[in-house]
């Protein structure tokens, strides 16, 4: 009879936490049976239970038969002898899995918990892109744009505003103008699945397809501009706005974004549709001024700055740590510090260069490192590694993102990485700011690439009227090597940055960079 | 309590005054309005002192310590109850509801699972003989903190609901 009690037992419990780690991702939870007089109890342990988890446990109680032996008598506590390898508890997996799904924003990121997970950027950049006007959302790959773009729609849902969103890898390299009018072929569909009974907008649906091999194509386009801007109206009229997202606009062929751009404009203008755009800054071209062409600012847009680099690397340190802050709490850590030795968090957002996805893959990588060392916790020594190899994918990113001068930002940053490891042996150097330079250009794409990192954006060490620019070669290409060791540092973790430690750096010219490498 | 009383009116004093709005002016409505969170403000404190007393007691005195914690929890919910949905219940079934939260309540889940492991470990302390603290689901000291969120929980959610503590 015992036994056939216990077995009962045994199930009950199977079914409960078979059901709480369905809903949470949570595998090997940690439980017990209490037996007492007045019934046996089901106890969940989890390190730092949120109300995310009561929730789960409450509804998973709700709904639990008469049979189950722990209906109404199942709780979570916190789990009091935690074991001291904390990378092999199962909040820790938990956070692995939640980090790998965050490393890709798309539009269903997080699901209907986006806002209640969302954390602000660091300078309140989600107060100026839920206002009613067009926005340039510039940033480096991984620096948050997306997920700003997100905050915006998931502000527009809850608030029943209807919305288009275009993830513009789509249109990856496209120069053809019959991109512009696939695009526009997106917007109006997504439009008819906000409101079936726009005719108009159908109509020209099937006058746009028809476009598409048409070889005065952008003329016939122009013509159904008006028409496109008026099919939209009965929406706004009768849900006051529409908002257009376009995710990654520099991934379009440089020549095609301003083009775009202008005939986004021309039918959202007064027209209460407004624009929502992120891209890289550097491989944007928002405005072509020799066909005035395109969205200038700030008349016809603002720019929302969301990549500060490590000018500011104390607030880069806070908002990434409040991100995997966020992203343990949901796993049921207290904190990301549970699971890190000491230190660990600041060379993370140094080496990572305050860009969040970079700390956030980084992070990932060396929680495995260090977990296949047998470390308790992670180590500054995994997160440099793990650094080394995210170098690789910077690397790749170079294909992916350069705007059609692959071979010379190749060239240019080997020049810069000899000069700073093989040359000067330092991980920092002073750049004169020359706008037009082509040398400086290259030297500004690889910031965007994330080769390099801006310490400061102008500084005067020397002689008045000549502004230099301070930079950072990134930590990947040199830590966690044998034969990099000799290279002098500057600065380990995020601190305030001295003028006089930035007068002291060497000084990169830029007829280092061949002017064949530039002009070809 | 004797009549009469606005809480033995009925079950529900705010449908009653819902109901009565028709017919009442502004000021009579204010006067019902004025008497529910007079009293939802005294069976807070009630809670309170609960909460207080328990806080005082030995750390040997378990049964007694977890009893009041659970009493405190249980009429600060009243008051809560009371204020929000105009419910306010005397008889001894009322403690199978020490879970009911309005929705809007902050960490609602987390007070739902954990009070109702309250309500059973008081059942523990003050009528298990033959048991022993170890018997606890919650320790005394995970009382207390329970407690002690809650009350400051409820207070806020009160204060937003216009009323004073």
């Amino acid at each position: 009879m015992k036994a056939a009690n216990s077995l009962n037992l045994e199930a009950s419990a199977k079914e409960i936490v078979d059901q709480f780690e369905r809903k949470t991702r949570f595998h090997n939870t940690n439980f017990e049976i209490k037996e007492r007089s007045n019934g046996d109890y089901l106890i969940l342990n989890i390190v730092s239970p949120s109300e995310r988890f009561f929730q789960v446990i409450s509804d998973i109680s709700d709904a639990l038969p008469e049979s189950n032996e722990f209906r109404n008598r199942v709780t979570i506590k916190k789990r009091t002898h935690p074991p001291t390898d904390r990378l092999s508890l199962p909040e820790t997996f938990l956070l692995k899995t939640v980090i790998t799904e965050s490393l890709t924003v798309s539009s269903s990121t997080f699901g209907t918990e986006f806002l209640s997970r969302y954390i602000r950027s660091v300078f309140g950049a989600e107060d100026q892109v839920i206002a009613q006007s067009n926005h340039l959302v510039f940033g480096r790959r991984g620096s948050g744009k997306s997920s700003l773009l997100l905050y915006a729609l998931h502000n527009l849902k809850a608030e029943g505003v209807p919305y288009v969103w275009i993830a513009m890898q789509t249109y990856e390299g496209r120069s053809d103008f019959e991109a512009v009018i696939d695009i526009f072929i997106e917007l109006l569909q997504q439009i008819l699945t906000i409101d079936t009974s726009l005719t108009e907008a159908e109509a020209l649906l099937d006058q746009l397809t028809k476009l598409d091999s048409s070889p005065d194509a952008e003329l016939q386009f122009d013509r159904l501009v008006p028409k496109i801007r008026r099919s939209l109206t009965p929406i706004t009229q009768q849900k006051d706005r529409i908002v257009v997202f376009l995710d990654d606009i520099h991934v379009l062929d440089s020549r095609l974004q301003p083009l775009l751009l202008s005939k986004l404009y021309a039918v959202s203008r007064d027209n209460r549709v407004f624009l929502k755009i992120s891209g890289i800054e550097q491989l944007t071209d928002n405005w072509d001024p020799s066909t005035r062409k395109g969205l200038a600012t700030p008349h016809d847009a603002q720019i929302i700055p969301l990549d500060y680099n490590l000018t500011m690397p104390s607030k880069s340190l806070a908002h990434i740590k409040s991100i995997l802050d966020a992203h343990a709490v949901y796993s049921g850590l207290p904190n990301v510090g549970y699971i890190c030795g000491s230190g660990v968090l600041e060379r993370l957002v140094w080496v990572a260069a305050g860009v969040p996805r970079d700390a956030l893959s980084i992070f990932l990588s060396a929680i495995s490192k260090s977990a296949l060392k047998d470390q308790k916790r992670v180590s500054i020594t995994s997160v440099n590694e793990a650094a080394s190899v995210t170098s690789d994918v910077k690397l790749s990113d170079i294909n992916r993102d350069a705007s059609g001068k692959i071979i010379q930002i190749k060239e240019a940053f080997a020049v810069v990485r000899d000069f700073c490891i093989s040359t000067q042996k330092k991980n920092a150097f002073l750049v004169e700011i020359k706008g037009n330079d082509p040398a400086f250009e290259l030297l500004q794409e690889l910031i965007a690439l994330r080769l390099l990192h801006v310490l400061h954006e102008g500084v005067t060490p020397h002689e008045a009227g000549r502004r230099y620019m301070a930079l950072m070669l990134d930590y990947g290409f040199y830590v966690g090597i044998r034969a990099a060791r000799s290279v002098d540092l500057f600065q380990k973790e995020p601190a305030q940055i001295l003028a006089k430690d930035l007068r002291n750096l060497p000084i990169f010219q830029l007829n280092l960079i061949k002017t064949n490498a530039v002009q070809s | 309590m004797n009549t009469p009383h606005l809480l033995l009116a009925g079950a529900n004093c705010r449908k009653i005054l819902e109901n009565l709005r028709g017919i009442l002016d502004a000021a009579t409505c204010t006067l019902i309005e004025n008497e529910i969170a007079r009293h939802s403000a005294a069976l807070f404190r009630f809670g309170e002192e609960h909460f207080i007393f328990a806080k005082s007691l030995s750390r040997s005195d378990w049964r007694q310590k977890i009893s009041r914690y659970y009493y405190g929890a249980y009429n600060i919910r009243r008051a809560v109850q009371l204020h929000t949905d105009g419910i306010f219940k005397t008889d001894v079934s009322d403690h199978k509801n020490i879970d009911a939260f309005p929705s809007s309540f902050p960490n609602s889940s987390t007070y739902k699972i954990q009070l109702v492991t309250l309500r059973d470990d008081r059942n523990i302390a003050d009528y298990g003989f033959d048991s022993a603290e170890a018997d606890l689901i919650l320790s005394v000291q995970d009382a207390e903190d329970l407690v002690t969120s809650f009350t400051s929980d409820a207070k806020i959610f009160l204060n937003s609901r216009g009323l004073t503590l």
